[in-house]
């Protein structure tokens, strides 16, 4: 054997296992990234287990509790204390995780998903259809996400449905762009043409080399638009234009809204609902952020 | 000789103290915050509470009601009555009563106004314009659009300086005590030609005068003149120092615009301003407990109710209905949500009015005859209905929805429905919904009269086919409508409570909706602020009131 | 550069067009109409009918559109149908007070951000560092009006040090001519008032310029780290040269750079940032005008005041990317 083909055998090998297993390393020496899984998980087995981890029914309304004017604070028996409407506080905060990573999971994939589209199109037809669609996608990113969401679902009308796709939307520009820049790198990338070259098959290239290239952005987008929706749908719920029935469906935005009022009296009525938003948000960002310095190019091999 | 000299000082003294009271009373400023600034101050062009509140105290009607009550009594008219034809209405008119203009109040400036409603045309027909005159005249000399219809009004004429003798094309019980609203008030007609106050325009499809009479001149009888509107801050008056009646303590009333409801309460703590309309429920124990602020009812004049939309089966069908009613528990949200301040309706009416029915079958809370008359129905338990509610509003007859309707939905699930509630802004799909229709079975909603009539409140509600109660104008409903018709056309008081009486007490049997409460509104004032009257219609007259200790 | 500039300015026309056909349709698309918002219970079928007539519903589409353009391009942006006022006079009133507040989270964030970035960058891996990248993490993970909420809450209705609503005192009958009150009460020298005007910007400021904030701290550090390895500052340090010196002439002067450009670009995130901040403090500028106008689907006011908005967001950065390239000639010629 050549020189070359030992060493393309030798590339052959490592390749795969080699990048994901450094970003793995690295990831969990972040201690950033660490709190981050935490606070995640917390999050995510809040949300999937809400039947089995809240104390109480969510939308059950205990008049009695609040027949004294508002309202009770932690106790025993609620450990986050009662809502307005006698509801118990803890139990809509867990389900409210539901509704939250519900949106935030719908709307990232059809952001993902449409984004792909456009960019991938983009990426091969070029030419004309390149410049409009990347020029719509300028636009849409002019707009800032919270306003662009807020259009959208005040022309559909208030409803679970309606916020996704709206949030959603906001999130396809940045998609686009990203997949877009992907495709067309892998078109010219140097590192493909040296591959080749040194006589690596087409498929290894393809996955040692093309796609962790182009994915690790988007799990990183993923990941911080994941946050972003969150915060988004939380915005949408505090304005009162976001769920149809924010009463029914426990939205921790949308928990804020009346509560200006009763900041004096209750003020937990407001704190815990807003510190649920910053964990989980800080987590997916506390994430977003690890991923992205352990899947650097750049900082492979220090 | 020292007796006669102390004695001499006394009187001296005391009166000083009573010139000084006087003098101070003279100077004094009323300060008192509304919600918002007024649209403008011509009260013929505008709907809304405050721009009504500002007409008030400048602007003065044929008839007014008494302070604090629903009672019908003279103001610029001294005596009406009506001929026998049953549309010829004559008026006498108070003498020696003049315009802040200096010009003369007399039959010719009642005729002149009249006039001008019944003769407007082009953008002044628009419901952002005339809005009061078109819902209580029906229409104009030469109607534009297809919505409007007949005109009530035909003429008006003097008979001598203190007689106008006004002609309808119809007889009409409400329409003298529709004249307290301050859209019918008798303004100068020789401010309104030389500032313009009929022209105006529609601009992007709302209406707004062009005249400078609507911002910078409104020009009444009342004990109060315009001084000066800064807008967003601050509107003026001044005492009407020739005004006809007993000489205002008050010099001076000030009305700022404050929106947010802390603020206005925060503004009264500090004694930044001396009184405040429209008190949160929330912050009403903040100031009952509070030695130097006080809380003033205003006497119930709304009503909450239930709408049932007949439309929607199974609502069309009575026993349903029945079963609803004895399925809401009324005391019960009254007593919970209501911080004391309303009382258990049973009635699409508020007692003070007349016509109102101490009679009327009463439905008590029983979730076992509920689910019997359901049965009885031929339906099978629970009953799943939808129960509209709004959000992101509070109402003086509903302060806090989401609670009166956690409330109905337990109590109607003890009683055999199964109910889907859904919430949605108040504005602008909560309203459009339940007004066209096409909300729930049940759905949220009250009224607040305009004036003190039975025609505003049950009139409005069931004289027309409704969509709000899915109505048609057939059968029992129709019985109920052409009662209603008759009752408007009855110009003889007592025939007409005794027709509203009876009325009512049909609509309690038919059970179009489930009234449930008349809640007392709230004002707040400084303790020391005295003689102040609220108005169960919402905006009051500020003359009379005096400050205290100063 | 003169060519640069008029190329830009001429890219505004067809991109007003498209502003203008977007908004025309958005607003037409809000289901619901302005009559059930003004009149509430008094409202009727019969009456919406004729709302909608008014308002001109009911003609073709492009003859709608017709009119709007020639409306809109005579600065007539119509009278608004809640309060009856001219749009623009609202706007007069409205567009100031979130100028003001924009600019001073904006003045917030960079004079925290700045230095904070730019000490973080000069202690890299330290204690400080993470501690500021930490702060800036929690910036942008905060939902701005969640930090609205908790500020107002310590330090207006605990701590009452702050007002908790509005721009200016309820009782103030002060003037203003320019509805810029800072400026209002510097000019006519009224400080009682400016204090008044400043103590009201302080808690919306901070909440407001959160996100800002984060990013500025870390761009800066990041900036500053990267011009920190560079060869002309190293030569510098070599020749001798104090450390301060350094800093201020070579490094800072450099980070400046792709610092400025960010603070640029914040404006979108102001103006989202200023609905939810406006709505919580009762701030009476555009942010809580909009919102306003949505819930009453006040055509007039939504139609004149996003499009005067998307305007402004337009000019400023088309004046970002005028003066960027003026600071880097290589931007021009491409």
């Amino acid at each position: 054997m050549s020189v070359a083909e030992l060493e393309a055998v030798e590339v052959q090998r490592e390749a795969p296992s080699g990048l994901w297993r450094d970003a793995f390393y690295r990831l969990i020496r972040n201690p950033g990234a660490i709190v981050g899984f935490i606070f995640v998980l917390v999050f995510v087995i809040a949300a999937i287990f809400a039947p089995l981890i809240a104390t109480h029914d969510p939308v059950e309304q205990n008049l009695l509790l609040i027949a004294n004017g508002c309202c009770p604070g932690p106790s025993a028996d609620h450990w986050f204390g009662v809502d307005l409407l006698g509801r118990d506080l803890f139990s809509r905060i867990v389900y409210g995780a539901r509704v939250s990573l519900l949106i935030g999971v719908v709307s990232v994939a059809i952001g993902f998903s449409i984004g792909l589209v456009l960019g991938a199109i983009a990426g091969y037809v070029g030419g004309i259809v390149d410049s409009v669609i990347m020029r719509l996608m300028d636009v849409m990113l002019a707009i800032p996400g919270l306003l662009l969401a807020i259009g959208i679902v005040a022309a559909l009308g208030p409803g679970l449905k309606e916020v996704m796709i709206a949030v959603g939307l906001a999130n396809v520009p940045i998609f686009a762009r990203l997949l877009r820049g992907s495709i067309l790198a892998q078109r010219e990338a140097d590192f493909v043409l040296a591959a080749r070259a040194v006589g690596i098959r087409r498929p290894t290239i393809l996955f040692a080399h093309i796609l962790p290239n182009s994915i690790s952005p988007v799990i990183v987008q993923g990941t911080l638009a994941m946050a972003t929706a969150i915060i988004d749908v939380a915005g949408l719920g505090f304005l009162g234009i976001g769920l149809q029935d924010p009463d029914e469906t426990p939205e921790w935005g949308s928990m804020l809204t009346e509560v200006n009022e009763y900041l004096q009296t209750a003020p937990f009525l407001a704190l815990i609902p807003g510190t649920a938003i910053v964990i989980s948000v800080l987590g997916f960002n506390l994430i977003g952020d690890g991923l992205r310095e352990a899947l650097d190019p750049k900082l492979r091999g220090r | 000789m020292r007796g006669k000299r102390g004695f001499a000082a006394l009187v001296a003294a005391s009166s000083l103290i009573v010139l000084g009271a006087a003098g101070a009373a003279s100077n004094v400023t009323f300060i008192y915050a509304g919600a918002s600034d007024p649209t403008y101050l011509d009260p013929a062009l505008v709907s809304d509470g405050e721009s009504f509140r500002i007409a008030r105290q400048i602007f003065e009607s044929l008839v007014a009601l008494k302070p604090g009550t629903t009672t019908l009594v003279p103001e610029l008219a001294t005596k009406w009555r009506v001929g026998r034809d049953g549309k010829t209405w004559t008026f006498n008119l108070r003498r020696g009563v003049k315009f802040h203009d200096g010009t003369p109040f007399n039959s010719a400036a009642v005729c002149a106004n009249f006039n001008r409603w019944y003769n407007w045309t082009g953008p002044f027909q628009d419901a952002s314009a005339s809005f009061y005159y078109r819902q209580l005249f029906g229409g104009f000399k030469k109607n534009e659009s297809t919505g409007l219809g007949p005109p009530l009004y035909k003429s008006c004429r003097s008979a001598g300086r203190y007689v106008a003798i006004v002609r309808l094309n119809r007889r009409s019980g409400p329409f003298v005590p529709s004249l307290v609203l301050p859209a019918f008030a008798i303004q100068s007609p020789t401010a309104m030609r030389r500032y313009e106050a009929n022209k105006g325009e529609l601009v992007s499809g709302t209406f707004r005068p062009t005249g400078t009479y609507a911002f910078q001149h409104p020009t009444g009888t009342g004990p109060y003149k315009f001084g000066s509107w800064t807008i967003g801050q601050r509107v003026v008056l001044d005492r009407n120092n020739s005004y006809w009646g007993k000489r205002s303590p008050l010099a001076r009333i000030i009305v700022r615009p404050i929106s947010n409801n802390t603020a206005r309460l925060q503004a009264l703590q500090t004694g930044e301003i001396n009184g405040y309309d429209l008190v949160a429920p929330q912050d009403m124990p903040t100031i009952r407990q509070n030695r130097k602020l006080k809380l003033i009812n205003r006497p119930p004049f709304n009503v909450a109710y239930v709408t049932i939309n007949r439309s929607k089966a199974p609502m069309n069908n009575i026993l349903v209905r029945r079963a609803v009613a004895h399925g809401l528990d009324r005391a019960g949200v009254v007593r919970s949500f209501y911080a004391g301040r309303a009382v258990v309706a049973h009635q699409f009416m508020p007692p003070a009015v007349a016509g109102y029915e101490p009679k009327v079958k009463k439905y008590a809370f029983n979730p076992e005859e509920s689910k019997r008359l359901l049965r009885q129905a031929g339906l099978t338990l629970p009953v799943k209905i939808d129960f509209y509610w709004p959000t992101n509003v509070s109402r003086p007859y509903m302060p806090s929805p989401n609670l009166n309707f956690a409330a109905f939905k337990a109590s109607l699930e003890r009683s055999g429905f199964e109910v889907r509630g859904v919430s949605e802004p108040w504005r602008p799909d909560y309203v459009k919904h339940v007004n066209e229709g096409s909300g729930g079975h049940l759905n949220l909603i009250g009224w607040t009269g305009d004036y003190a009539d039975a025609d505003n409140f049950v009139g409005t509600f069931f004289q027309s086919a409704n969509p709000q109660f899915g109505l048609t104008r057939q059968g029992a409903h129709g019985v109920i409508a052409k009662l209603l018709d008759r009752a408007e056309a009855e110009v003889n008081q007592a025939k007409r409570i005794t027709l509203y009486k009876r009325i009512n007490r049909l609509i309690a049997e038919f059970i179009p909706g489930v009234p449930y409460a008349h809640s007392t509104p709230g004002v707040a004032v400084e303790s020391r602020v005295r003689n102040y009257k609220a108005s169960p219609v919402g905006t009051e007259r500020f003359y009379g009131i005096t400050i205290g200790g100063q | 550069m003169l060519r640069f500039v008029v190329r830009r300015l001429l890219l505004l026309v067809p991109i007003l067009v498209g502003l203008s056909l977007l908004v025309f349709f958005w607003v037409r698309a809000l289901p619901g109409s302005p009559a059930d918002s003004i009149l509430g219970e008094r409202s009727t079928p019969a009456l919406v009918q004729e709302y909608e007539e008014r308002f001109g519903l009911d003609e073709p589409v492009y003859v709608q559109y017709w009119k709007y353009v020639q409306t809109t391009v005579k600065l007539d942006f119509g009278v608004s149908s809640a309060t009856h006022r001219y749009v623009t006079d609202e706007i007069k009133e409205r567009f100031p007070a979130t100028v003001e507040l924009a600019l001073a989270a904006m003045l917030f964030s960079i004079l925290f951000g700045i230095p904070l970035g730019f000490f973080a960058a000069k202690r890299h891996g330290g204690l400080f560092d993470h501690g500021s990248l930490f702060v800036s993490l929690i910036g942008v993970s905060i939902p701005v009006f969640f930090l609205a909420i908790l500020l107002k809450y310590v330090f207006a209705v605990r701590l009452g040090w702050l007002p908790s609503v509005g721009r200016i005192d309820v009782t103030s009958e002060v003037e203003h001519p320019t509805n810029f009150y800072v400026v209002d009460a510097i000019i006519t020298r009224d400080w009682a008032t400016l204090k008044d005007v400043l103590r009201h910007l302080v808690l919306p400021a901070i909440a407001l310029g959160s996100i800002p904030l984060a990013i500025i701290t870390r761009i800066t550090r990041a900036a500053v780290l990267d011009v920190q390895n560079e060869d002309y500052v190293r030569t510098a340090r070599a020749k001798g040269l104090p450390p301060q010196t350094v800093d201020r002439r070579h490094v800072l002067r450099n980070a400046l750079l792709p610092i400025s450009t960010i603070i640029g670009l914040q404006t979108g995130l102001l103006l989202s940032g200023a609905i939810l901040t406006e709505t919580v403090f009762a701030f009476p500028g555009m942010g809580s005008w909009l919102r306003e106008a949505i819930f009453n689907r006040d055509y007039a006011v939504l139609q004149g005041g996003i499009l005067f908005l998307a305007l402004v967001f337009v000019l400023v950065n088309l004046v970002v990317d005028i003066s960027y390239a003026i600071i880097n000639p290589r931007i021009r010629y491409s």
